[in-house]
């Protein structure tokens, strides 16, 4: 299996270097809309020293960390996930199923984007020096690092059972994008919303606990939290897994 | 003699597809009740074939060829009836060892990746597949070189031709050497001398390695360039399973025979009509012999006595009853 | 009435897809609200009743209103009209007895109905604008009708910009950003520091922003006449670009023979 994932990262790799200038705009865009962020974040904090006990450097802390989290997914899955909503919705899987490898894992790592490699470096830097600022004790960094990683785990399971769900529903390729709103969204500290939502978004779909927990790791306020989206998680993946393999059984080529 | 390689017994298999309605209020419509209809692509289809046999499948489009290659490689299940590969095989469970020991080619799908060479796609077939390097290397020369396309072997598949990356599917197919070959239309829209190519390629390799290839194809010439056996598929059901002349002659109805002449044949023998001053047609139902001078023949031709006309004739028929 | 069938038309795929209508409609729901909530945050802890003369209240009404307008004021021409170059199919259209960019206006209104109709229900039910008398109604709907017409000019210089361009897409996200930040999507335009005042009049703004604060009541009518007159430069300037550049553009786009 490494050995096939290491023929799939120096395709990947070629496949970026056919598109050089693409790779270029799209590191760039993803800079740019941080810049937004950032610049919107300060507007924010103009007008008051914290919100909810967060002062700007942690709501930095914050959306740095979340964007570190997308990124990552980006830089490992997301073309993947984009080539396996084309491949599904072209009736084009066939020869995936003939292959003797597990077509779940060979579909999720079919592709790395190094476009977002080059972001993903750039906001690990940033996230790197913020850490520096706000002094997390050695555990509290190791639990950051582990809930990045399980952030990560959240994101790419989300985002596998909607592209799966192409093998049902055609034509909703927005649904696609739903994972992104969503963890978009939750790049805000979790008390600026109304009570409902906010439990519903640290415990049912823990979107706001998986960009909160790690964030809070990093000024110190450690949190059980981390157990609990460990726990969604696995559950996630598992759920994609099984949903994966109730879709390859719906599977009808189009011929 | 020894037990089929593949074995169908009584495979049917039908898909569920959704109408779409045209027009705003259809699309309103549509957004609420979608259409659902089945269709029976193969209906109760047995079939055995043996190690080292090439058979052909024909079919107008849409008549279960490619659905029954589906079901024999196991990339669809069938709802009723039993396929069997290797003696034990169940295609659907898609054993790695079973995978391992078959070689699919689906045309309309590409297993090249549009942006690389072909070599980088074969390179992780290599990794999939479990592949030594030193085997790999020797067998992938031994079919660029046949199939002549060693220099394009480090040119991106978007710069290739028709010809050349339906090639490079073959030995994509082939890299792995399987002990079943399924084709599936392999030469659609390619031209005539690369076609020869891959039928010359094929042949041989069928005689050399006894690797037992199934071949469909609405392509009458691939069929007779290849197949030893044809089984005719029309509507979801085996209309036909024997020889190619056997078709043409359990088809070939009325024995109406069409002569060319070198020049127009006087007096008009019985039983011979004339079609224009070199062109004739005899009735040849209570004829022993020709009534016509073989010197003055240039070419004798059964009428509805090539495949082409026989499976025109034979798709053209309506559909059974459900 | 050919034209009307090009707007039907246009209508009628927004319609098509209407799961992806509504996902997007869902997606630009879902970042109003987070703005809205943190917007709301940043009132209650600074303890202020207004920011830039803006009440909390008002300050929803705007985001909800501002990405609505960032719906309607869409970038797509440019990548139908980056298509047809491609394609070569431009050669074909033009050939047809219509005028291309009479057809483009009306599918991009047929294409934005469904927003249209959001913003036109917001705007009757919560905006003050008319009931400030004949001549502020009048006045404001000439400008929301000048505004729409300068930006879809603009979008369609932009989209000249296909026949030395082999992809336009990187303009997407450029666009989206730059509406984001210049256009008054992300926050009121208002807030910053008074240096930044003259960015209220670029084209972005006088779509998002100001139309945004029109239809809160929030301009006089001399600001409206200002905003007009910048919206008329605006068109002027893109039209004498537009202008410019067909010409120029048609010419490389026989020349290369497709």
């Amino acid at each position: 299996m490494f050995k096939i994932y290491r023929v799939l990262i120096t395709q990947s790799l070629a496949e970026t270097m056919t598109y050089r200038v693409t790779t270029i705009l799209t590191a760039l865009f993803g800079v740019l809309f941080y810049v937004i962020d950032l610049i919107t974040g300060g507007v924010y904090f103009s007008f008051t020293p914290t919100i909810y006990g967060w002062n700007f450097l942690d709501y930095l802390n914050l959306i740095t960390t979340a964007n570190l989290i997308s990124y990552a997914y980006q830089f490992l899955f997301v073309a993947a996930h984009e080539d396996l909503t084309d491949q599904i919705l072209s009736g084009n899987l066939d020869y995936s199923l003939l292959r003797p490898v597990n077509a779940y894992w060979f579909h999720a790592c079919y592709r790395v984007d190094f476009p977002s490699l080059v972001t993903l470096i750039l906001t690990s830097i940033i996230e790197a020096v913020i850490l520096t600022r706000l002094h997390p004790t050695p555990l509290n960094l190791l639990f950051y690092l582990m809930a990045v990683i399980v952030g990560i785990a959240f994101v790419f399971a989300l985002n596998q059972i909607m592209v799966t769900l192409a093998f049902w529903v055609d034509g909703l390729t927005a649904l696609n994008g739903i994972p992104e709103d969503l963890m978009t969204a939750s790049a805000r500290p979790a008390k600026i919303y109304p009570r409902v939502i906010q439990q519903l978004f640290l415990w049912v779909i823990p979107s706001l606990a998986i960009t909160n927990v790690p964030a809070q790791f990093g000024h110190n306020h450690p949190t059980w939290l981390l157990l609990w989206i460990t726990l969604v998680t696995g559950l996630l993946l598992i759920l994609s897994y099984i949903e994966w393999q109730r879709g390859l059984l719906k599977y009808v080529s189009a011929n | 003699m020894s037990a089929p390689i593949i074995s169908i017994n009584h495979a049917s298999f039908s898909y569920v597809t959704f109408t779409k309605q045209s027009g705003f209020s259809g699309a309103w419509h549509d957004l609420f009740h979608r259409q659902k209809s089945t269709v029976a692509a193969v209906r109760d289809i047995s079939l055995q074939v043996n190690r080292g046999e090439v058979l052909g499948l024909l079919g107008a489009n849409g008549a279960g060829k490619t659905t029954l290659i589906k079901l024999m490689t196991g990339i669809l299940p069938v709802n009723t009836g039993k396929v069997r590969l290797f003696a034990d095989q169940v295609p659907f469970r898609k054993r790695p060892a079973f995978l391992q020991r078959i070689g699919v080619m689906l045309s309309q799908k590409s297993q090249l990746a549009w942006d690389l060479p072909p070599l980088d796609t074969l390179v992780l077939l290599r990794e999939i597949y479990h592949i030594s390097h030193d085997q790999f290397t020797t067998w992938l020369a031994f079919l660029t070189k046949e199939l002549a396309v060693t220099p394009q072997l480090h040119v991106p598949v978007r710069k290739l031709s028709l010809g050349q990356r339906i090639k490079f599917e073959l030995i994509c197919t082939l890299i792995h050497r399987p002990e079943i070959l399924f084709l599936n239309e392999p030469t659609i829209d390619i031209d005539v001398s690369s076609q020869a190519n891959i039928y010359r390629f094929l042949k041989q390799l069928n005689q050399d390695t006894q690797m037992t290839i199934i071949l469909t194809s609405h392509n009458t010439k691939d069929i007779e360039a290849l197949a030893q056996r044809v089984a005719v598929i029309n509507h979801g059901r085996k209309i036909f399973d024997g020889t190619t002349t056997g078709l043409i002659s359990h088809y070939a109805t009325a024995p109406i025979l069409e002569i060319v002449t070198d020049g127009p044949l006087t007096p008009l023998p019985a039983h011979v009509r004339q079609v224009d001053p070199t062109h004739y047609e005899v009735d040849a139902t209570a004829l022993a012999t020709l009534p016509v001078d073989p010197r003055h023949i240039l070419r004798v031709s059964r009428r509805n006595g090539n495949l082409d006309a026989i499976l025109t004739q034979l798709f053209s028929e309506e559909a059974p009853a459900q | 009435m050919k034209y009307w069938v090009t707007c039907q038309n246009a209508l009628l795929t927004t319609l098509a897809y209407r799961g992806n209508l509504l996902l997007h409609l869902l997606t630009t729901a879902i970042n109003v609200l987070v703005t809205i909530f943190m917007w709301l945050a940043v009132y209650n802890f600074s303890g202020r009743v207004t920011i830039a003369g803006i009440q909390s209240r008002q300050m929803v009404f705007y985001l909800i209103v501002v990405n609505v307008l960032a719906l309607i004021f869409s970038a797509e021409p440019i990548f139908k009209f980056s298509g047809l170059v491609r394609s070569g199919n431009l050669s074909v259209v033009l050939m047809r007895p219509i005028n291309y960019f009479v057809q483009s206006f009306w599918e991009y209104l047929g294409r934005a109905i469904p927003y249209l109709i959001v913003y036109g229900l917001v705007t009757g039910i919560i905006s003050p604008i008319f009931h400030r008398g004949l001549l502020y109604g009048v006045s404001s709907l000439l400008l929301m009708a000048v505004t729409y017409g300068m930006f879809l000019l603009m979008i369609t210089a932009i989209s000249l910009c296909s026949f030395w361009l082999i992809q336009v897409w990187p303009l997407r996200p450029v666009l989206s950003a730059l509406f984001l930040l210049l256009g008054g999507q992300a926050f009121p335009l208002q807030v910053l520091p008074a240096a930044f005042s003259w960015l209220i009049y670029n084209p972005f703004s006088l779509a998002g922003n100001q139309l945004t604060l029109l239809l809160l009541g929030k301009l006089s009518l001399d600001q409206i006449a200002i905003t007009g007159g910048w919206t008329m430069l605006w068109t002027v300037a893109v039209l004498v670009l537009i202008k410019l550049t067909w010409h120029r553009g048609i010419r490389s786009y026989e020349g290369v023979g497709s």
